[in-house]
């Protein structure tokens, strides 16, 4: 073995050392209640997607029926029937009763690059209201500081898209 | 050894492909320090370790049924899974958040604790930032091999390469990381070997 060989490998001891103090030193902080919330929310709905697909033959039968009850409606209406002549309301007076609860769902910052959305799940967190201009997403009037969000999460666990929700702790506190 | 108070990974990981919570909570628990330490050591960043730990669980619970005994420890496949979300937040380039976020901590740990700390805090901050310039491939094996200590097998398995490709690269990012130490921060230098050790 030559001095250099010597050096290399007791360099290589010394950095291989001092990496393992590295890794047993480093401090993983504790379980963040909110994650794994999450997390458990995630993995109920992926729980829940058997059943529904179980139950995909109702669904199919009451979309069935909607086009049935639709079909029949645009030939009465085409025939002259029932709801032709009858008055039409005004749409500008029409208001909502209500404002909509949620907001629309916006790109998630960077998922554009992402891979096409083949499959994914609706995943409700919190999201700190200073982390939304971020988003591209205004925060609600309220002083609140964590607003409710619905996170679009890909088939490869990576966000795509966020809507916000528009009861927030705070709010549910008051 | 395994029992009904103390199941294994395995045990735990068939549990959740069959829809049990309670396994997965259980496995959350004790691996996510593992998949925490391999996403702060790859990427730098604590906010990124912790994406990287959500991503990763998240991923699980679409492939718990995709795990196959034998192949790999229960750890070795979730790095593995943990490698492409690394690879991910790093092309989104959330390292340039990482190391400022870094020093903040350091900073923290300053303000709240003596000199000691100051010197350590320093090296930590300083050695992290070596090895997250590290080029990738090289990068995950040091952080595989010498951090993590996995075998040159486990290694492979989860770098999806040779053991002969483990066993180069760690030589490789060895010499580059001792090189980047010796010319780097004086904090990192001894007279000895040129480390601080």
């Amino acid at each position: 073995m030559t001095q250099k060989d010597w050096e290399n490998d007791r360099l290589h001891g010394d950095l291989v050392d001092l990496l393992q103090r590295i890794d047993r030193g480093t401090k993983v902080p504790p379980v963040d209640p909110a994650r794994e919330a999450a997390l458990l929310t995630a993995f109920d709905a992926a729980r829940e997607r058997p059943r529904s697909l179980a139950g995909r033959s109702h669904w199919l039968a009451i979309a069935a029926t909607l086009i049935l009850i639709g079909g029949a409606a645009a030939i009465w209406i085409a025939t002259g029937g029932g709801f032709a002549s009858a008055p039409r309301p005004d749409a500008s007076a029409i208001a909502p009763a209500s404002e909509p609860d949620e907001s629309e769902f916006v790109v998630w910052p960077g998922a554009s690059a992402l891979p096409p959305l083949d499959n994914g799940q609706l995943v409700r967190m919190d999201l700190p209201a200073a982390l939304l201009p971020s988003l591209g997403l205004f925060p609600p009037a309220s002083d609140a500081t964590v607003i409710s969000a619905d996170v679009l999460i890909g088939q490869d666990g990576l966000a795509r898209a966020v809507r916000l929700m528009s009861i927030t702790h705070n709010e549910v506190q008051q | 050894m395994a029992d009904r108070e103390h199941p294994s990974d395995e045990e735990l990981l068939a549990r959740i492909a069959r829809g049990d919570r309670e396994a997965f909570t259980a496995l959350y628990r004790r691996r996510r320090p593992d998949v925490y330490r391999f996403a702060l050591h790859m990427s730098g960043s604590h906010a990124a370790a912790e994406d990287v730990v959500q991503e990763v669980f998240i991923a699980l619970i679409e492939q718990a049924g995709r795990y196959v005994p034998g192949r790999s420890t229960v750890v070795g496949w979730l790095l593995g899974i943990s490698r492409n979300h690394v690879r991910r937040v790093l092309q989104r380039q959330w390292r340039t958040v990482s190391l400022s976020d870094e020093s903040v901590r350091a900073k923290e740990a300053i303000d709240a604790d003596p000199l000691l700390a100051l010197a350590r805090q320093e090296d930590l901050v300083a050695v992290r930032r070596l090895i997250a310039d590290l080029p990738i491939r090289y990068r995950e094996t040091v952080v595989l091999c010498d951090l993590r200590e996995f075998s040159y097998d486990d290694a492979a398995t989860v770098l999806q390469c040779a053991v002969g490709t483990v066993r180069s690269r760690l030589h490789r990012g060895r010499a580059l990381l001792a090189s980047r130490m010796r010319n780097g921060p004086s904090v990192l230098r001894t007279p000895a070997t040129g480390l601080i050790v």
